[in-house]
């Protein structure tokens, strides 16, 4: 595992997610000269609308789906044999902090983005507590840990 | 795992303790470079933890023989120790971990293995070789 090539992976969506916001603000706007531009595709003004409304949540699960992904190739690699494929990532996230001897607030910091993740999947809150831009920083910070090859 | 949160009192006499602890390693690394003929030079970062807030410490970044080393503090409270400091190399990223362990500093790899040999003059030497050390 390389820990460049995981900043880079979690940057990307990042990025990904700058792209898509502006590319469907500029669906919505053109919706708002031409409400039946989507009807063809059987998609209403009000779909684009739900979609920019919840584009920032759906992009931090992606986010944490490839932190989560890292983690686990990570400790995979740590524990070779003895590796559990179905550790809780509560747990993960927790044995590869105490690992490393992480900075206890780089740890609370890598939960509040997990929670964040479980509200937005379990709970359908109107917005994520977090924002994306946050969770990057904070899920960056806790790879930091990993060693770099 | 120390209580969520301090009194002001407590969290000035951790954050007083924390960075003697840092300033008297910083100065033995100082010490050690100048005895090597390295030159050193000392920046200023800024940390945060939840428990002490926001303070400055010094880091040192040397010019070994290899390449440029950062000696950098990262924070008192971590997981299963009283402090962390890191050993790094500019060029390879190559990392050590310094834990503060029972009053005293023990030296980990990157990967989480304790280093067999203890915390001086020869280990620091031997490491900067090999942490700048490109395969």
């Amino acid at each position: 595992m390389n820990r460049q090539a995981v900043f880079n992976r979690v940057r990307g969506a990042e990025d990904e997610f700058r792209v898509a916001r502006i590319a469907v603000a500029a669906l919505k706007d053109q919706l708002s000269r031409n409400p039946s531009a989507l009807r063809q595709n059987g998609l209403s003004p009000a779909s684009v609308a739900d979609c920019l409304d919840n584009l920032e949540a759906t992009y931090i699960v992606r986010l944490f789906a490839e932190f989560e992904a890292a983690l686990r190739t990570y400790w995979r690699q740590v524990r070779g044999r003895s590796y559990r494929p179905r550790i809780h990532v509560r747990d993960l996230i927790d044995k590869v902090a105490g690992r490393h001897n992480a900075p206890s607030t780089w740890l609370d910091y890598a939960h509040q983005v997990r929670e964040c993740r479980n509200k937005i999947v379990h709970e359908q809150p109107v917005g994520p507590a977090l924002t994306l831009t946050a969770c990057r920083s904070y899920l960056c910070t806790f790879l930091s840990l990993l060693p770099p090859t | 795992m120390a209580s969520r949160s301090l009194t002001a009192e407590q969290t000035r006499t951790r954050l007083d303790e924390w960075t003697g602890n840092v300033t008297k390693l910083l100065a033995q690394v100082r010490k050690w470079c100048q005895q090597e003929d390295w030159e050193v030079t000392q920046q200023e970062k800024q940390v945060t933890e939840e428990l002490l807030g926001t303070y400055k410490v010094p880091v040192l970044r040397v010019r070994a023989p290899g390449g440029f080393l950062y000696v950098e503090p990262v924070a008192r409270y971590v997981i299963g120790a009283e402090g962390r400091i890191d050993i790094t190399s500019s060029l390879t990223m190559n990392r050590m971990l310094l834990v503060r362990q029972d009053g005293r500093w023990t030296l980990k790899t990157d990967s989480g293995v304790n280093w067999p040999e203890q915390w001086n003059r020869n280990a620091f030497v031997k490491l900067a070789g090999l942490l700048t050390q490109t395969t």
